[in-house]
């Protein structure tokens, strides 16, 4: 399992821009056939912005599934209760 | 040269204020000078100061030349505390964060792309010291959210204004956020997405909290953003007041919304959301492997 540690990848985790370079990162883990463990601090604040242009994006093109397979969280319970909020707040409205 | 004197108002009438930004914003061409007579002002809002600061930007940015008079002693040692009329000297630095005298006002800010995502992280570390070890994850994200919003829909010649309050007797906190775009409920009409068709302006601020709802003004916009705002609101028992053209939308947390169309004819957008830290989860620097 490779670790991604999401401050050192993005200059922030608000903009659309920063979100497309995570995007990039998960799409090559899936595509190669990696797990990653996407470490994120319990500092970051993660707009909606960056993250339909990152997860949204991933889970559009790839799907849950596979987003499950591919992504695993490393950081706080609070991080990833948000994150997993998004996630299926996307799910129910985006995917079918 | 051309000078023009503004009265600012002296109430927190958001009838007042509106009419007061129309009737100046209608004398703003070929002004060289523009003098900002707070005349009796002895409080303003967080409103009030960024719909002010948003007006004399709709000046300055014409390069005209902005000075200050009137107001009370008391007011004017507020107004210096948080820096408020550097922001028109020359010489300020606009762009780069400031920190206000005043302990519990993070200094009025304009918005600009390059500083978007640090304001929130700085909001954050600001009201932290305040707030015996809470989460504001969730301030700083939803900041970011509004921010975003300015940028994908607003077009806003003068971008926009954020000031952000704390309240120490009761552990509030409040931001207000102004633009001087083109309005929610214009840039939903214009979208001309058919579902839309004949919306009163209060209605289409209602639209636009929506989970989901979106003018998908950038491809990657899903319609979360106010939405967010307006969860953070309701789960930390606060408020959220959006005006937006004509339209007036005002939510308290657990109670039923009001809104309405208010004939403003105010061309922009001000946000207000108010919350509770009370209601704020702990800081958690736990540190687990999950699944999703």
């Amino acid at each position: 399992m490779k670790t991604l540690i999401l401050k050192d990848i993005v200059k922030n985790s608000s903009s659309v821009d920063e979100g497309f370079v995570l995007f990039n990162h998960l799409k090559s883990a899936y595509l190669n056939g990696e797990v990653i463990l996407l470490e994120v601090d319990s500092n970051l604040a993660l707009s909606s912005s960056f993250l339909n242009s990152s997860v949204g994006a991933f889970l559009d093109d790839f799907g849950f599934t596979n987003f499950q397979k591919t992504v695993k969280f490393k950081g706080s319970k609070n991080q990833f209760e948000r994150l997993k909020l998004y996630v299926e707040k996307y799910r129910g409205l985006y995917l079918a | 040269m051309a000078e023009l004197i503004i009265r600012v108002p002296s109430s927190q009438n958001t009838v007042d204020w509106f009419h007061f930004v129309r009737r100046c914003l209608k004398q703003a061409k070929d002004v060289d000078s523009l003098v900002v007579d707070f005349n009796n002002v002895r409080f303003m809002d967080t409103d009030d100061f960024v719909i002010l600061a948003c007006l004399i930007e709709s000046f300055y940015i014409k390069n005209c030349s902005v000075s200050f008079v009137g107001g009370t002693q008391g007011f004017n040692n507020h107004l210096f505390n948080i820096k408020f009329k550097d922001y028109w000297k020359d010489g300020f630095d606009r762009d780069k964060f400031t920190l206000s005298y005043n302990q519990t006002t993070l200094c009025l800010w304009k918005i600009s792309e390059n500083m978007i995502y640090s304001y929130s992280m700085y909001a954050r570390q600001y009201f932290e010291r305040f707030t015996n070890n809470k989460d504001l994850i969730p301030l700083s994200s939803n900041i970011d959210e509004v921010f975003n919003n300015i940028f994908d829909h607003s077009k806003s010649e003068v971008t926009g204004y954020i000031i952000t309050q704390y309240y120490p007797k009761n552990n509030k906190l409040s931001f207000s956020v102004c633009d001087f775009g083109i309005g929610i409920p214009t840039s939903i009409r214009n979208a001309e997405l058919d579902s839309n068709a004949g919306y009163e302006d209060w209605k289409a601020i209602l639209k636009s909290l929506e989970k989901g709802f979106s003018i998908k003004s950038t491809p990657r916009n899903r319609g979360f953003g106010l939405n967010n705002l307006l969860e953070l609101t309701e789960s930390s028992n606060g408020t959220l007041r959006i005006i937006s053209n004509d339209g007036m939308v005002y939510k308290k947390a657990g109670e039923m919304y009001k809104a309405g169309n208010l004939n403003f004819g105010f061309k922009g957008t001000l946000i207000k959301a108010e919350v509770d830290l009370n209601t704020f989860e702990e800081k958690d620097e736990s540190e687990d492997i999950y699944g999703f």
